[in-house]
């Protein structure tokens, strides 16, 4: 698993995830998206459309991690799901609790 | 380029560390295994990320911080599923570290998962080996409305006085069947046939390929398929299911269904079957009263186990409730000499269900249960009822039970949990107080259904059930239905 990520002029977080999210894994992910997160940013903008695999043990981090943002009195999106990732959203309950949008654009822009 | 087919039944096993860096290892050995086994890709990635949870529950619970343990991935592929077991020897099952945390849970997240993504999910006590977890994930095969047109699949006509005199033949289901089988079904019943497979042509030959299932057809001497029949058969006892009849209206009256199940019977004794049993609908009293015809005798009531509706909502109109079951059986042979230790309070109502069924039973004295315990926990998600089956009453079953009902039904969503405790084991009766305490209650007696001998039922209700307009035919059945009733006021279960 790979994340990369970058803040950019409108002050939108940024971080794309690529490969896949274990139980192994999910702690870098959750590293990654709390150092990115202690620099100061508007909204939090999550581009999932590289991550072939997310297990439960990655959608608590991405819990957390909207948790934290909205706590903070701001907002985390995510955008790019897979078929088989977007399927675990949906059977979890998770693409309720969570925002998913369709488009960068949409993650990163709009009210 | 494809795999070249594998011969059937393919086994394999990989053994490892307790290190989660190889949860990557884990889901590249089911990705394979998956595909060798033919599973399109959304169905091999439904069973490899339901391996992976289990995997991960397995790291994460199975043993102390710190404990450095292995574990076992162990693949099946059969005619009709992919089989995952995930295998470990960690801390027992009842341990306070392995017990669910308060939703949304770590361990509840990942099993609510697995139960949504496999078709048959089991879970095993193996007293001393361990403890393991089975995922089953089916082939998707096309439903017979998939394949045939609406014009195919019209209604039969209503049928006019008995079928013309004629020449039937009674065999074993061939794969050429199935199409037909499917079709004469649909045409029969529409889409409200209880049992699902039998709408899916390949799963049904794919069942019968396996030795799940064991069909037998009616042919016409034109080779018109026109009846079917089949017995369900599990490898953890000695007594098979008789279901899935179906004789298109034009050909009834001709003793086709007496014939097939004449035929089923002698292919039952065949494999050593000690007896067959039913559950026939209560909606009518049709399919009761074809049980009692077959000498079959009513032994118990299984409370809401056809679902409101299956997954193909489109189709199937709702039910306005799980629908209630009666429980038949009969003997094929004569029972071996064995023991019950019935709980008092259930010993005049078991008693008098042995004898309605023919059987003997020489009740014996109960006592704690003790030593190891083994048990399963079976969760069937398209039909949202779980099964626990106690093959052996050991120190830690009572909170196994507890647990295992928990998990079906607060994670699993499971809307019925049935239980079957050990009457030939002197532990039974207090097990069966525990189980009444957390809310369960009787449902009947169900001979020969465990390994180690007859199996007293109970059943707990996660789910409005209302019995007011069940239909019984036999006396002893709605006496039956009575007692269950007024044990579910006792247990205070609704």
């Amino acid at each position: 698993m790979d994340v990369r990520t970058e803040i950019d002029d409108r002050a939108v977080a940024f971080a794309a995830v690529t490969g896949e999210v274990d139980a192994f894994t999910a702690s870098d992910l959750e590293g990654a998206l709390a150092a990115l997160t202690a620099l100061p940013h508007g909204r939090l903008a999550l581009d999932l459309s590289g991550v072939t695999f997310l297990s439960s043990s990655g959608l608590r981090v991405l819990f957390n991690a909207s948790k934290a943002e909205g706590a903070g009195g701001g907002e985390m999106r995510i955008f790019g799901l897979q078929p088989q990732v977007l399927k675990v959203f949906q059977l979890s309950g998770f693409d309720r609790v969570l925002t998913v949008v369709g488009t960068r654009e949409e993650a990163a822009g709009g009210a | 380029m494809r795999h070249p087919a594998p011969k059937l039944p393919l086994r394999a096993e990989l053994d490892l560390p307790t290190d989660p860096a190889v949860l990557h290892l884990a889901r590249a050995f089911v990705r394979d295994v998956a595909s060798l086994g033919g599973l399109p890709e959304a169905s091999a990635e439904d069973l490899v990320q339901a391996s992976d949870e289990a995997c991960t529950n397995v790291l994460e619970h199975a043993f102390e911080p710190g404990e450095e343990g292995r574990f076992t991935l162990r693949a099946e592929v059969n005619a009709a599923a992919v089989v995952v077991s995930v295998l470990d020897r960690g801390i027992p099952f009842e341990s306070p570290a392995n017990l669910p945390s308060p939703a949304p849970g770590r361990r509840g997240l990942g099993l609510y998962l697995i139960g949504g993504l496999v078709d048959r999910l089991v879970w095993i006590r193996h007293g001393k080996e361990g403890k393991e977890l089975r995922m089953e994930k089916r082939h998707p095969d096309l439903r017979v409305t998939d394949r045939l047109t609406a014009e195919e699949l019209a209604p039969f006509p209503q049928a006019s006085g008995s079928p013309p005199p004629q020449e039937y033949e009674v065999r074993r289901l061939r794969p050429e069947d199935c199409l037909p089988v499917a079709r004469a079904l649909y045409r029969t019943y529409g889409y409200t046939y209880p049992t699902e497979d039998l709408y899916f042509p390949e799963r049904v030959a794919r069942m019968n390929a396996s030795g799940q299932l064991l069909s037998a057809v009616a042919i016409t001497g034109g080779g018109e398929v026109v009846g079917h029949y089949a017995l369900e058969l599990t490898k953890s006892s000695r007594v098979g299911e008789c279901g899935q009849a179906v004789v298109i209206p034009s050909h009834r009256g001709a003793g086709l269904l007496n014939r097939m199940r004449a035929f089923l019977e002698a292919e039952a004794g065949a494999l050593g079957l000690l007896g067959l049993f039913g559950q026939p609908v209560t909606s009518h009293t049709l399919s009761q009263q074809m049980n009692e015809s077959f000498a079959a005798k009513v032994c118990g009531v299984t409370l809401g186990l056809v679902p409101r509706t299956f997954s193909f909502k489109a189709i199937r109109p709702l039910l306005p409730q799980r629908e209630t079951c009666m429980l038949y059986f009969k003997a094929l042979q004569p029972f071996p000499e064995r023991s019950a230790h019935a709980p008092a309070r259930h010993l005049q109502m078991l008693s008098d269900s042995y004898a309605h069924l023919g059987l003997e039973a020489r009740f014996g004295e109960p006592e704690p249960p003790s030593g190891e315990s083994r048990a399963s926990v079976r969760l069937n998600p398209s039909w949202g009822f779980g099964t626990i089956r106690v093959e052996r009453a050991g120190a830690s079953t009572a909170g196994e039970i507890r647990k295992a009902r928990r998990e079906l039904c607060e994670h699993a969503k499971a809307e019925v949990v049935y239980l079957e405790l050990p009457l030939a084991q002197p532990g039974c009766p207090a097990l069966c107080d525990a189980a009444e305490e957390d809310g369960f209650f009787f449902a009947g007696l169900g001979p020969a259904f465990l390994g180690t001998g007859d199996a007293l039922r109970l059943q707990y209700l996660n789910c409005d059930l209302d019995t007011s307009q069940v239909q019984v035919h036999h006396p002893f059945g709605k006496e039956l239905l009575a007692y269950v009733e007024g044990e579910r006021k006792r247990v205070g279960a609704g």
